[in-house]
């Protein structure tokens, strides 16, 4: 196995997953529809005064962020696996953790950034003080990226398995919850003017282990599921 | 159509990998599909039949290594050396029930996302394939609007494509016109005659020359 087999598999998946990605952008437009409708929702269902919705603001952006990323993931290898491409992949020569790293950065390119680049507008319409929004993307940037190699392991997991959905989130939620606190932690600190800094670092710690480690066990959860 | 008219193959040989289990014990659940199974592939061809639900598609994935036996091994071996998992896993095209194609893809697409696992290869390449088994004219279409049977045409010469000694095929002659089961066991000849080796299950044995041909019958 050289450099240049791993280059390819690399752009091999990413080059598919972006095509057919492309031409589905119903399902990709799913999420985010779904981040939107819930963020809008917030306000009807509380207290709508402007004090009311800045002390809940950066919650509610990060619950429905992670609500929408496990939207996202949970299909993550449905179509894979139903078409049989999952069997050709586990198969081929090259390496199988080296084609999930390109679909879940795929993925994560067409539903999680936009999420990120969304947020400020959510957060606006929370009425969040603006001095949190760029803490708020940068958590979100991060926390997408760990959600969406943890919802990875989930997906492989529970791929096989006809009624996966609460499976799904009853493994990969509880795994998801110290993201959501550090996040929000972070946002709430920083809209007030305080120093995030402690708490970011820690999600970026989470971030780096879960986007290096997860392809692996990804990658043997998908053999798993195949046998 | 003649063996010589499939230049899409590589003009080499292949090498010779044969395949070996012994003991193969299976359980789903608390129904035993095979027990003490074993067999040696001398021939290039192994034919698996048997009765609906006899276990065939089970043994190909237990031979590529998709499953795990309770009980015995599976040795690939190439001129009597054996072969490490990772190695066979560039050896071998499986073509399971499943085609593997991705319905928001072209066939062109598909054929060059399903053959590039296996090797670098130009479209021009892809182009040249389709031609010369008549699939040209679906390479721009999309797999959702191919038929069953086209469906495993180009997922068969997905296996051609990938240059690779060993095919696995699961029931390659379902959902085939006759022209197609032809044009299949054209294949076949044409691969067994560069030294390749195929396993396929089908209920009816293949019409190729029989002395070319090992049949392992699953019984339920």
């Amino acid at each position: 196995m050289n450099e240049l087999s791993y280059r390819r598999a690399f752009s091999l998946q990413l080059r598919k997953e972006l095509t057919q990605l492309g031409r589905r952008y119903g399902s990709v437009l799913t999420p985010l529809l779904f981040f939107a409708v819930v963020v809008a929702l917030f306000p009807l269902s509380t207290d709508p005064s402007p004090q009311r919705l800045a002390t809940i603001a950066s919650s509610a952006v990060w619950v429905a962020a992670l609500l929408a990323a496990m939207l996202a993931q949970q299909t993550l290898f449905r179509g894979d696996f139903e078409d049989g491409s999952l069997q050709l992949m586990a198969l081929s020569a090259l390496p199988l953790w080296l084609q999930v790293i390109a679909k879940q950065m795929a993925h994560w390119l067409v539903s999680g950034l936009p999420l990120v680049l969304l947020s400020p507008l959510a957060a606006y319409s929370l009425n969040m003080a603006p001095q949190g929004y760029t803490t708020l993307m940068v958590s979100l940037l991060l926390g997408s990226l760990s959600l969406s190699s943890l919802g990875a392991i989930g997906a492989a997991l529970t791929v096989s398995i006809r009624q996966g959905g609460l499976l799904f989130a009853v493994l990969v939620l509880p795994l998801m919850v110290p993201v959501l606190i550090l996040g929000t932690q972070a946002t709430e600190l920083a809209s007030k003017g305080d120093n995030a800094a402690g708490l970011l670092n820690m999600l970026v710690a989470i971030c780096l282990l879960s986007v290096t480690l997860s392809p692996f066990a990804t990658a043997a959860a998908i053999r798993v599921s195949l046998d | 159509m003649s063996i010589d008219s499939v230049s899409t193959l590589p003009q080499n040989t292949y090498p010779n990998v044969r395949v070996s289990a012994t003991g193969l014990e299976l359980w789903r659940g608390d129904r035993c599909l095979f027990n003490d199974l074993s067999f040696t592939l001398n021939l290039p061809v192994l034919h698996v039949c048997g009765a609906n639900g006899s276990g065939k598609t089970t043994l190909l994935k237990v031979l590529c290594g998709l499953t795990i036996t309770e009980r015995g091994n599976v040795t690939w071996t190439h001129d009597k050396r054996i072969l490490t998992t990772g190695e066979v896993r560039g050896q071998l095209a499986y073509t399971g029930h499943q085609e593997a194609l991705n319905p928001a893809l072209t066939v062109a697409e598909n054929l060059q996302w399903g053959a590039g696992l296996y090797r670098e290869l130009s479209n021009d390449e892809i182009q040249q394939a389709t031609e010369e088994h008549q699939l040209d004219s679906l390479t721009s279409l999309l797999a959702c609007s191919l038929s069953a049977g086209q469906k495993r045409r180009v997922a068969l010469l997905r296996s051609v494509l990938s240059h690779v000694p060993v095919w696995v095929w699961d029931e390659p002659y379902a959902n085939l016109d006759a022209a197609g089961v032809e044009w299949v066991n054209a294949l076949i000849e044409a691969h067994v005659a560069r030294g390749g080796c195929l396993i396929l299950s089908a209920h009816q044995k293949p019409a190729i020359n029989p002395e070319q041909v090992q049949t392992l019958g699953l019984t339920s």
